[in-house]
C-alpha cells in the first residue's frame, strides 16, 4: 500500500468518526438535560463562577439566570434527574476540562439511595453518561458507572450511545437538535428546568420541623462522599453542601444531619434549606420533591444571597460580554411573573 | 480415426440428443452455442458420445471439457 | 459470533491488521489459527473433535487413495472416507427424522406404540457445509482431477476456514488451493471493494432481513389469528428475508475473504431475475447446486443401472420418453438429496427437494402445452412482458415452496395452505391489518426504500460489477455513496439493545 492509499484509508475512516459523532449526537434523546448538558458545552471557557450537582431538584430550584440578575455571578448545574452520587466526581472532573469555579454546590438527596439500586438503574446512569461529550473522560466515566452491567456486549451501548438510539432518525427533523451537531447549543434557561405548575399538597401545613437525630448513609454512598470530600481538597476546591426544600419524613432529614456531621468535619460548608427558608409548601411545589417556578425564586435568592456572600464572588453585572445571561435573567422573571400574577391558572 | 471423421460422426450424435438437424459443431462450439445444452442434458450427451465411439470418459473429462475441442482431443487420444 | 456482532467485527478488523503484518508464507498459518479460534468460541470447544476427525480420515483417505492402483481398493477406500463423514452427518441431523418417522408409523400401526426418544446432539458449526468441501475434495483426488494434499494443516484450513464454515459457499479444493496457500499483498481496490461488499450485506442483513423477519413470525406464530391472505403476504415476505438473510451474509463472508486476498466462488447471482425454476437454482445456493451436481447427479447417471435404463424402458416407452423417464428419475434422487441436506425433517424434504423436482419435471413435461397456448394466443416470449411474467412466476413458485421450509412442520404448512384458500380477507390489505404485524409505517417506508435500493442494484448487477462501476467515479461521489450507505445501515438497521437478532436461518446447517 502506497502512501496516497493510507492517507485514503486513513482520511475515510476520520471522517466517518467525525460523523458518526455528529449524527449520534444529534439522535441522543432530547429533553431537559441534553439542552442543559449541550448549553454547558456552549458556554464560554472559564466563564462559570458556580458548578452545580446533584438530582433533579437541582435543575428546578436553582435558576442560574435569577442568581445572576439579583447577584452578578454565573453558575451552571450539571445535574441530571436521580443523579447517582459516584458520578459527581467523573462530572466535576468533566467540568474542569471547561470551567474553573470559585465554588461548587452539591445537593444530597441522592446520598440516602442504596448502591444496588442505582447500579441498577440503566435510565439514570445514561442520563449522565448520554449527555457527555466523547472524550477520554466520558470514557473513563462510563466504564466507572456501569459497575452493575455484566459482559462486554452489554457495556457497548453505554459507550456507543448510538447502538441504543440510532433509530431516533427522526432528530434529523428537529431544527433543535441537529443544532446539537456538535453538542453545543447554548441555552436560554442556562440549563434550569422551569415549572409552571402548582401542586396543592396537602401536607404538614405547620411546614419543616427540624430532627436532632442521626440515621447512617448506606455504606458504599458514605465512601463515595468521603471519595468526593478529599478529592475537593486535593483541588482546593470550596464546597456547599445543599439541601432542598422536600416533604420528606424525620428519617431521611435525619440521614441528612448525618451527612451534615461529616461535611462540617471535612470543613465544608452544609446549608438545609429547610431550615432556613420561608416556604411555603401549598404554592412552591411542583410535586412533592421538586420546586416550581415560585419555589425557584425563593431558593435562587437563599443561594445566591450565601454564595455571593459567604464566597467572594465579584458583582459582574456592569461588565460587558454577558448579554446572554441577562437575557436568561429577563425570560426567568417573565415565567415567574406570569406564574405569580396568574396563580390560578397554574393550579393542579 | 481422423479428426474430421470424428467431427462427422459428432455432428450426428449432437443433432441426435438436441433433436436438431441442422447442427454443425466445430472445435470451439460450447454450450453456450446450443439451446438445451445445459447441464441436464450434458451427461446425455456424453452417453451418447461414450457409446457411439465405444469409450469411457474420466469423470475429471467429463467435467473438465470446456467444449468441442476439447471433447475431440479426448476422443482421439481414446480411440488411437 | 455472528456476523453482524461488534464482536465479530472487532475480530475481523484486528485479524486483518496482523495478517498484513505476518510474513507471508506464514499467512495461511495465521488464517489457519484464526478460524480455530473462531470455531472454539462458537459453542461447546469439545466439537472441534468432528472436523478434526472428518478432515483427518480424509486428509489419510484421499493419499491412500492416490497411491493406490488397484480400482477395487480405490473405491473402498473413497467408500470408507465418505461414510465416515456422512455417517457423522446423518447421526447428528437426521437420526431423529427416522425417529420421527418410526414413531409416526408406530402410532398409527401398532396398538400400543413404543416410541422412540429422539436424541439431542450439539452440532458443530457449519457441519452440513464443510462435510461438503471436504467430501468435494476427496471425491476430486479419487477422480484424479487433483493430486492429494500432502500437509495435513492445509486440508484443515479448507476444512475450518472460518468465514465459510458458517453459511458456506461450498467450496472446492482444487480452485481455493492456490489462493488460499499463496502470499498475499495487500491490494487497496481489492481490500477496500471486499469492505464495500460486507458494508452491502450488513444493508441486506440489518436493514432488510431484520425488519421482515418481525412480520414473519407474527404471522407464521400465530396463523390462526393472522389468516388467509396474511399468510400469503407473510409468506412472500419471508421469500425476501430468506434472500436478503443469506445472501446478505454470503456477502460479509466473500467480502471478508476478499480482504484477505482469497477469493470465493459465488453463491448467488440475482436469483429473482431467474425465469424458469432450472435457472434459478443455477442462480441460488450455486455452490449447492454445483456439488450435487457434480457428485451426486453425474455419478448416478453414470452408472451402470442409469446408463442402461433408457435402452429397458425403449421398447416399452420409446426412444425419447425413456431417457425423459431416466432424468427425471435420477432428478428425484438428486432432488431428495437437496432437500435432505436442508434439514431433517419432512417440510425440508417436500419444500426444498421434492417441490422443485416438481416444478422442474412439471416444467419439461408441460413445455408442449405452453408452445401451444402460446402459439394460440400469439403470445411472443421474447418481449419484456414475458420476461417479468416469467420472473415473477418464479417468485411466486419459490414463495409456495419456501411456506414449507419456514413453517413448523409439514402438517402445519399444510394447514397454512389449507387456510389460504378456505379464508378470503382481501380487506386485510387495505384496513390497516398489515400496519398490526409488528412493523409501522415509518419501518414499511424505510423497507420499502432499502428494497428498492436493493432492486436497481440486482438490476445494475446484471450489466456488470457495481463496485467496479463506483471505483470509476470520483473520489468524493463515491465516498458520499459509501457515507450514505453506511449511515443508512447505523440509523436504520435492527440492532442495538432493544432489538433481538432473528437466528441467522442457515446457521444451525
Amino acid at each position: 500500500m502506497n502512501r496516497r492509499e493510507a492517507c485514503k484509508m486513513i482520511s475515510f475512516i476520520l471522517i466517518f468518526l467525525l460523523l458518526l459523532t455528529g449524527v449520534s449526537y444529534i439522535v441522543r434523546t432530547n429533553g431537559h438535560v441534553k439542552n442543559r448538558f449541550a448549553g454547558f458545552y456552549a458556554e464560554e471557557k472559564n466563564s462559570i463562577d458556580v458548578l452545580m450537582f446533584g438530582a433533579s431538584t437541582v435543575g428546578t430550584s436553582f435558576s442560574p439566570g435569577y442568581m445572576w440578575g439579583e447577584f452578578g455571578f454565573t453558575s451552571y448545574p450539571l445535574s441530571s434527574n436521580a443523579q447517582r452520587p459516584k458520578a459527581i466526581k467523573y462530572l466535576l472532573e468533566e467540568g474542569y476540562k471547561y470551567q474553573s469555579p470559585e465554588v461548587v454546590v452539591i445537593e444530597l438527596r441522592m446520598f440516602t439511595y442504596e448502591e444496588e439500586e442505582m447500579k441498577a438503574d440503566e435510565a439514570h446512569i445514561r442520563e449522565v453518561t448520554d449527555n457527555m461529550r466523547f472524550s477520554l473522560q466520558r470514557l473513563k466515566t462510563v466504564r466507572n458507572l456501569t459497575d452493575g452491567v455484566e459482559g462486554f456486549e452489554a457495556k457497548l451501548p453505554y459507550h456507543f450511545d448510538i447502538m441504543k438510539y440510532h433509530s431516533n432518525w427522526g432528530m434529523f427533523f428537529l431544527k433543535d437538535e441537529l443544532q446539537k451537531v456538535a453538542y453545543r447549543k447554548a441555552d436560554l434557561h442556562k440549563g434550569f428546568e422551569h415549572q409552571e405548575q402548582i401542586l396543592f399538597h396537602d401536607v404538614k401545613q405547620d411546614g419543616y420541623v427540624a430532627t436532632e437525630e442521626r440515621i447512617a448513609i448506606p455504606k458504599e454512598q458514605e465512601e463515595i462522599l468521603r471519595d468526593l470530600l478529599s478529592y475537593l481538597k486535593e483541588n482546593n476546591q470550596k464546597a456547599l453542601f445543599v439541601v432542598s426544600p422536600m416533604i420528606y419524613d424525620d428519617e431521611y432529614f435525619a440521614k441528612m444531619n448525618y451527612i451534615k456531621d461529616i461535611v462540617e468535619q471535612e470543613g465544608f460548608q452544609y446549608l438545609n434549606m429547610n431550615e432556613v427558608l420561608d416556604y411555603n409548601f401549598a404554592t412552591d411545589f411542583l410535586d412533592g420533591a421538586h420546586s416550581n417556578i415560585l419555589g425557584a425564586k425563593k431558593c435562587s435568592e437563599l443561594l445566591g444571597e450565601v454564595l455571593s456572600q459567604e464566597y467572594g464572588l465579584t458583582d459582574k453585572r456592569d461588565k460587558e460580554g454577558y448579554d446572554s445571561w441577562d437575557k436568561s435573567y429577563k425570560a426567568f422573571m417573565e415565567i415567574y411573573n406570569e406564574v405569580n400574577d396568574n396563580k390560578e391558572k397554574y393550579e393542579i | 480415426m481422423t479428426k474430421e471423421a470424428i467431427y462427422e460422426k459428432l455432428n450426428e450424435v449432437f443433432q441426435d440428443v438436441f433433436d436438431d438437424d441442422s447442427i454443425i459443431v466445430n472445435a470451439d462450439t460450447t454450450a453456450d452455442d446450443i439451446e438445451d445444452w445445459d447441464s441436464l442434458e450434458h451427461i446425455n450427451l456424453v452417453s451418447a458420445v461414450e457409446k457411439e465411439f465405444g469409450v469411457k470418459f474420466t469423470m475429471a473429462q467429463v467435467v473438465g471439457m470446456k467444449n468441442v475441442g476439447e471433447m475431440v482431443e479426448v476422443i482421439l487420444h481414446a480411440v488411437s | 459470533m455472528g456476523i453482524t456482532s461488534f464482536r465479530f467485527l472487532l475480530f475481523f478488523a484486528v485479524s486483518v491488521v496482523l495478517y498484513y503484518s505476518v510474513p507471508k508464507r506464514c499467512q495461511w498459518v495465521f488464517l489457519l489459527l484464526i478460524s480455530v479460534i473462531y470455531f472454539l468460541t462458537s459453542g461447546n470447544v469439545l466439537l472441534i473433535m468432528y472436523p478434526l476427525a472428518s478432515i483427518t480420515v480424509t486428509y489419510f483417505g484421499a493419499k491412500f487413495i492416490e497411491q493406490e492402483e488397484d480400482h477395487k481398493r480405490r473405491k473402498w477406500g473413497l467408500s470408507l472416507v465418505v461414510v465416515c463423514n456422512l455417517g457423522i452427518l446423518v447421526v447428528l441431523k437426521y437420526l431423529n427424522l427416522g425417529i420421527y418417522t418410526y414413531n409416526a408409523l408406530a402410532g398409527r400401526l401398532q396398538e400400543h406404540p413404543a416410541f422412540l426418544n429422539t436424541l439431542h446432539f450439539l452440532i458443530p458449526l457449519g457441519v452440513s457445509f464443510y462435510t461438503l468441501s471436504i467430501l468435494s475434495y476427496v471425491f476430486d483426488v479419487y477422480y484424479e482431477i487433483i493430486p492429494a494434499e500432502k500437509n495435513w494443516a492445509k486440508l484443515f484450513l479448507f476444512g475450518i476456514y472460518f468465514p465459510t464454515i458458517i453459511s458456506g459457499p461450498i467450496m472446492r479444493y482444487k480452485d481455493m488451493r492456490e489462493k488460499m496457500f499463496s502470499e498475499h499483498t495487500f491490494d487497496y481496490k481489492i481490500v477496500t471493494q471486499g469492505l464495500q461488499r460486507i458494508l452491502w450485506g450488513f444493508f441486506k442483513i440489518l436493514v432488510i432481513s431484520e425488519r421482515l423477519v418481525i412480520v414473519v413470525s407474527t404471522v407464521y406464530n400465530d396463523f390462526e389469528n393472522y389468516d388467509g391472505l396474511y399468510i400469503v403476504f407473510a409468506t412472500l415476505c419471508f421469500t425476501l428475508q430468506l434472500y436478503s438473510n443469506f445472501s446478505g451474509s454470503i456477502d460479509i463472508v466473500l467480502g471478508v475473504s476478499q480482504v484477505f486476498g482469497i477469493m470465493l466462488p459465488e453463491n448467488f447471482q440475482t436469483p429473482f431475475f431467474s425465469k424458469s425454476i432450472q435457472e434459478f437454482w443455477r442462480r441460488w445456493h450455486i455452490t449447492l447446486g454445483g456439488w450435487l451436481k457434480d457428485y451426486v447427479f453425474y455419478p448416478i447417471l453414470r452408472t451402470n443401472f442409469f446408463m442402461g435404463l433408457p435402452g429397458k424402458l425403449k421398447p416399452r416407452f420409446g426412444k425419447k420418453t425413456a431417457k425423459k423417464i431416466t432424468t427425471f428419475s435420477a432428478l428425484f434422487i438428486l432432488w431428495f438429496a437437496v432437500g435432505l441436506w436442508h434439514g431433517g425433517a419432512w417440510k425440508y424434504i417436500i419444500g426444498s427437494g421434492i417441490i422443485q423436482w416438481i416444478y422442474i419435471v412439471g416444467g419439461e413435461l408441460a413445455e408442449p402445452i405452453w408452445t401451444k397456448l402460446r402459439k394460440l394466443f400469439r403470445v411472443n416470449k421474447d418481449t419484456k412482458w414475458f420476461s417479468i411474467f416469467q420472473m415473477v412466476r418464479t417468485f411466486l413458485l419459490m414463495s409456495f415452496a419456501f411456506l414449507f421450509f419456514n413453517s413448523a412442520g409439514f402438517s402445519t404448512a399444510l394447514s397454512m395452505i389449507a387456510n389460504i384458500f378456505t379464508t378470503w380477507n382481501p380487506e386485510a390489505l387495505i384496513n390497516g391489518g398489515l400496519l398490526q404485524l409488528g412493523l409501522d409505517i415509518k419501518d414499511w417506508i424505510i423497507l420499502m426504500i432499502s428494497l428498492s435500493v436493493l432492486w436497481i442494484i440486482s438490476i445494475r448487477q446484471q450489466k456488470g460489477s457495481v463496485r467496479e462501476w463506483l471505483a470509476d467515479k470520483n473520489i468524493i461521489f463515491r465516498w458520499i455513496l459509501l457515507y450514505a450507505l453506511l449511515f443508512w445501515v447505523i440509523l436504520m438497521g435492527s440492532y442495538g439493545p432493544g432489538y433481538s437478532a432473528a437466528e441467522f436461518i442457515y446457521q444451525g446447517f
